[in-house]
């Protein structure tokens, strides 16, 4: 893996992010996987040195999860969603809800595993803090 | 031929004057516009010996750039048929007598597919000179030169665009003059713009349309240019030097303008022209203020909007920039500093982002 300077390094992972998302919308699961993974060593690399959880480690945990979702590990998708939320949640200007992402694919997953139960809880859990900030029906997402 | 020499000509072939002695160039002038005003046909060759009937007259200005001169030169008549040709859009305000202009566009695809057929007298693969004359982007200068070009040399319409498509030999066949236009046109496809003489405002401004996206140049992207500190040597630094230097690519039809929307249009072989006249150093800086500008026009990008479908559609028209700024880095730019490399992956990759926000993601 090259590391070679700050913003090269930023961009390359964005780049990985962008290229993944391609993957995914072609449905190319074995790219998505590749590009989620880079991206993913390279912001825990960049979180070792900083020890400083940012936003984009948490993307990078959800991206890989979805990676792994679309290559049937379910099981790993779960626990990858899992560390997204929890970077989400240690980040100084968390809100809750702005971990809406992984929670909203942590959910799915579940109900995919038959967990129904954690699946309500996780959505409904989900709902009332989006709610909370922007009322019902928001449409603050994907504006 | 300037006007005057040509009203002197009118004045000596209509027998108004003596070819043998010398001409003064008002007189001649004052005796041309004289016989255009009451024209008559002349009975027979002897001097002086007129019927009664008006002839008719067609008096043609033709590449007629300083437009203002023409008033000096314009019958006071109704007589005769008066048609101007111009570059200058200004020409169709001067004289005020003017009735009709028209703004003669380019050659639809198939009508230059038709012409290059017609003058390179070649009628196979009609396919193929229809991907020619897409290339040629409708402008029958183009069109005629290149088709002087197939006949003379002897050329299929595939042989030709396998050398067309390459972009040295492309330059080499836009200076080449192979028996084509006829010989008042002004030049060939290398030399008619007469890029060399533009100041250098004009000039610089032309070469930074020359690397964006010629079909839709917003001019909000080289605005940032002048807003910014100079990073550019010969960039318009203020509103007035930007509009003066505009008006002078207008004026010479070397782009022209959307008002409405604030969009300049360059042709897709000029711009060919202007790459080919820089030196390499050159268009690095050109490309990298280009880059600049294209960047902050972009905009900052904010992680978590990313994915907002407003701010897509607000760069959607600058998308088109990105590829042709790609285009010339891979062609033409052989200085490739870290920073500048570095701001085009940053772009690109938004770029790239913007293409892909318009599909659906099942995931988020």
């Amino acid at each position: 893996m090259q590391f070679p300077g700050e913003k090269a390094t930023e961009l390359l992972c964005d780049v990985h992010y962008g290229l993944a998302a391609v993957a995914n919308e072609t449905n190319d699961k074995g790219a998505c996987l590749r590009h989620t993974q880079q991206l993913l060593e390279m912001r825990l690399k960049i979180y070792d040195e900083s020890e400083v959880p940012d936003l984009r480690l948490a993307i990078a945990h959800n991206e890989y999860a979805i990676a792994l979702v679309m290559n049937g590990d379910f099981e790993g998708a779960v626990t990858a969603f899992t560390h997204s939320i929890d970077v989400f949640r240690s980040l100084a200007d968390y809100w809750p809800g702005m971990d809406t992402n992984p929670r909203t694919n942590l959910g799915f997953v579940l109900w995919n595993l038959g967990k129904v139960e954690e699946a309500y809880d996780m959505f409904y859990t989900l709902l009332v803090d989006r709610e909370a900030r922007f009322g019902v029906m928001d449409k603050e997402s994907f504006r | 031929m300037t006007y005057s020499a040509g009203f002197c000509k009118i004045a000596t072939s209509l027998g108004l004057e003596d070819d043998s002695e010398p001409q003064n160039p008002v007189i001649s002038r004052g005796l041309a516009k004289g016989w255009l005003e009451n024209p008559r046909k002349a009975l027979s060759e002897e001097p002086g010996l007129v019927g009664q009937n008006d002839a008719n007259w067609l008096l043609v200005f033709d590449n007629a750039d300083k437009p203002d001169v023409l008033q000096d030169y314009w019958p006071i008549s109704s007589n005769g048929s008066i048609l101007v040709t111009s570059r200058d859009p200004r020409s169709k305000l001067v004289p005020s007598v003017i009735t009709n202009d028209i703004q003669v566009p380019l050659l639809e695809d198939e009508e230059s597919a038709s012409m290059l057929r017609s003058l390179s007298r070649v009628n196979k693969e009609p396919e193929i000179s229809l991907e020619i004359a897409k290339k040629l982007g409708g402008l029958p200068l183009a069109i005629a030169q290149m088709a002087a070009i197939i006949q003379h040399q002897y050329m299929s319409f595939t042989e030709f665009l396998e050398r067309y498509t390459d972009d040295e030999d492309r330059q080499e066949l836009h200076a080449l003059e192979a028996g084509g236009p006829h010989q008042n046109a002004r030049g060939n496809l290398s030399t008619i713009w007469l890029v060399e003489q533009l100041e250098p405002f004009p000039r610089t401004l032309l070469e930074m349309c020359a690397v964006l996206d010629p079909d839709c140049i917003q001019e909000r992207i080289l605005l940032k240019g002048v807003a910014k500190e100079p990073i550019l040597e010969a960039f318009p630094t203020s509103m007035n030097a930007y509009v003066a230097a505009r008006a002078e690519l207008i004026k010479r039809s070397l782009v022209s303008r959307n008002e409405e929307k604030r969009e300049l249009w360059v042709h897709r072989i000029l711009q060919d022209s202007v790459v080919s006249k820089m030196s390499d150093a050159r268009i690095q800086d050109i490309f990298s203020a280009a880059l600049s500008f294209v960047s902050d026009a972009w905009g900052p990008v904010d992680l978590t909007k990313r994915h907002d479908i407003v701010l897509s559609k607000a760069r959607a028209g600058l998308y088109p920039h990105t590829l042709s700024l790609k285009t010339i880095y891979e062609k033409h730019v052989f200085l490739r500093d870290r920073e500048t490399s570095l701001q085009l992956g940053a772009l690109m990759n938004e770029a790239g982002w913007c293409g892909l926000l318009n599909s659906y993601r099942p995931f988020y």
